[in-house]
């Protein structure tokens, strides 16, 4: 929709002041898209004539074309495989060459949908970077979809989530990280565990979930500015004879759950 | 128009080169023309045998008829029309519509690219058959052959917007070769393409004059063959040029239209 291609039912779009539906070329002249699970890419001839392409498309004066190239070589190190058409790249270098491609004509708004999907992690670690180097050295706005939260945990400033048609979060992440506290959780296996423990544990201000995984392994979140991990494991230590134990850390990824079940909620 | 040319151009170099990507599927491409071309003539000799012309065609015109309509055929064929219903079927149309293009200039521009790799080696294979099997110092009037040429890019014109019309039809159908085949058996039937229009009953001929197919084969037939001439010439390419207009706009009339089904599968 905000490309322009889909019609809303209802509702009304702009961006920068252009209804994308009603000037879609005026619209596409500001914006660079990349899909994630396709390339715009010309899959049999060289990278290089896409862009050149792609440079009369959207009329690119000389000196920014050249401009650009020299920076996108430089970041996307573009120059490894330019020459060569698109079908006999790595998906990893397709994806730059696509972000690149995006770029081309400094659009304002750049949308990328999966940007990482089917990368591997080291891949898609890269990728992130990139994205976040771009963010600041083109200074371009990004809007990103996907269904990686880890991308959206590591480029994204602001987060909206969008649940069956409707907005049920719209913030900025480090709003909604006070909003939702980050409880981190622990994870421990006992044995010989005196019944009290539980009790003792819920009792615990800080503490805010306890429960009983299996037998042996006790689940817990808690919030850090209460208790350190150290003084709970002590406390659990008191109780049972400690195995092995693992704290794992806030992620968004829970968050959005939280979200969600909160949108929920309210239905 | 200079730069109307200089933003479009692209995509016909683009497909010109993508299509001589595969050089083998070009030969290929061209080995079938000829067999087909050699076929019709030999089953064309032995209806010759009987009697010297058919419905008004002696040898010389029938087999310059069928050439003629073999190369028309060829230029904009199946696998460019297919290339456009699946782009509209797998979405990869979204990227188009995200540049500031217009589409059915850029699927013009396409096809052209195609149109004239395939259309050259069609017209090699044409001309070699010619000499071999025709007289053609009769036909090979100079003035003649500027109006023939003028129809022919008219007929391609007009080609191409029936053929992207078809394509347009797969927003409905999410199925694109029963469109594309449906499409090229009437075109076949009504256009000529198959047997002169004059060889079929009155009432299917007179059917066939006020639909746009004829013009986009039988007309340029009967031009080179002269078979029209005179002013009459002058009319059929007012009546072909008028064609293109209102399939054009009607071609686009029906994109605004089509565009709004659009569903992304995957997206």
């Amino acid at each position: 929709m905000l490309t322009g291609i889909l019609k809303p039912t209802s509702g009304k779009i702009q961006i920068d002041g252009i209804d994308p539906q009603k000037n879609r070329i005026q619209n596409a002249k500001n914006i660079g898209v990349v899909f994630g699970q396709r390339t715009q890419l010309w899959w049999d001839i060289p990278i290089e004539e896409s862009f050149t392409l792609l440079k009369n498309i959207y009329e690119i004066p000389d000196a920014v074309y050249q401009e650009n190239m020299r920076l996108f070589h430089e970041i996307f190190g573009l120059s490894e495989f330019i020459g060569r058409a698109a079908r006999r790249l790595s998906l990893g270098q397709r994806m730059r060459a696509d972000l690149a491609a995006a770029l081309l004509h400094n659009p304002s708004t750049v949308f990328l949908d999966e940007p990482t999907i089917g990368l591997d992690v080291g891949t898609k670690e890269a990728m992130r970077e990139l994205i976040q180097k771009i963010n600041r050295e083109k200074e371009v706005t990004i809007i990103l979809t996907s269904h990686d939260l880890r991308d959206v945990e590591d480029i994204c400033e602001r987060i909206i989530v969008i649940d069956h048609g409707q907005i049920i979060c719209d913030k900025r992440i480090d709003q909604l990280t006070e909003e939702y506290p980050m409880d981190r959780g622990l994870m421990i296996t006992l044995l010989n565990m005196r019944p009290e423990l539980l009790g003792r544990l819920k009792a615990m201000e800080g503490i805010t979930s306890v429960a009983m995984a299996d037998a042996f392994t006790l689940e817990l979140t808690f919030t850090p500015e209460k208790h350190t991990a150290f003084e709970i494991v002590k406390e659990v230590n008191d109780f049972a004879q400690i195995q092995d134990f693992k704290l794992t850390e806030p992620s968004i990824e829970r968050m959005i759950e939280k979200i969600y079940r909160s949108g929920e909620v309210k239905k | 128009m200079k730069r109307f040319l200089k933003r479009y151009g692209g995509f016909t170099r683009c497909a010109i080169e993508e299509r001589m990507a595969y050089k083998a599927g070009f030969l290929m491409n061209g080995l079938f023309q000829l067999v087909g071309i050699l076929v019709s003539i030999f089953i064309w000799r032995v209806l010759f045998q009987e009697q010297s012309t058919i419905q008004g065609y002696n040898w010389d015109q029938m087999i310059l008829y069928a050439l003629i309509t073999a190369m028309l055929n060829a230029t904009l064929n199946f696998r460019t029309e297919m290339g456009l219903s699946e782009k509209i079927l797998d979405g990869s149309i979204a990227s188009d519509l995200t540049k500031p293009i217009d589409f059915q200039n850029m699927s013009f521009f396409h096809a052209l690219g195609e149109s004239l790799v395939e259309g050259s080696i069609s017209i090699l294979i044409i001309a070699v058959t010619a000499l071999l099997f025709v007289d053609l110092t009769e036909y090979l009037v100079p003035v003649r052959m500027l109006l023939f040429l003028v129809s022919l890019i008219l007929a391609f014109l007009l080609k191409f917007c029936l053929a992207y019309m078809g394509g347009l039809m797969c927003f409905y159908t999410s199925n694109g070769y029963g469109v594309v085949y449906l499409r090229q058996v009437i075109t076949d039937v009504f256009s000529g393409a198959l047997l002169p229009l004059s060889f079929f009953p009155g009432w299917f001929q007179k059917l066939s004059g006020v639909l746009p197919f004829q013009a986009s084969v039988y007309l340029p037939t009967q031009i080179f063959l002269g078979r029209i001439s005179g002013i009459e010439v002058v009319w059929t390419l007012a009546l072909q040029a008028m064609w293109v207009v209102v399939l054009w706009i009607l071609a686009k009339l029906l994109f605004r239209f089509a565009v709004r089904k659009v569903t992304i599968q995957g997206g």
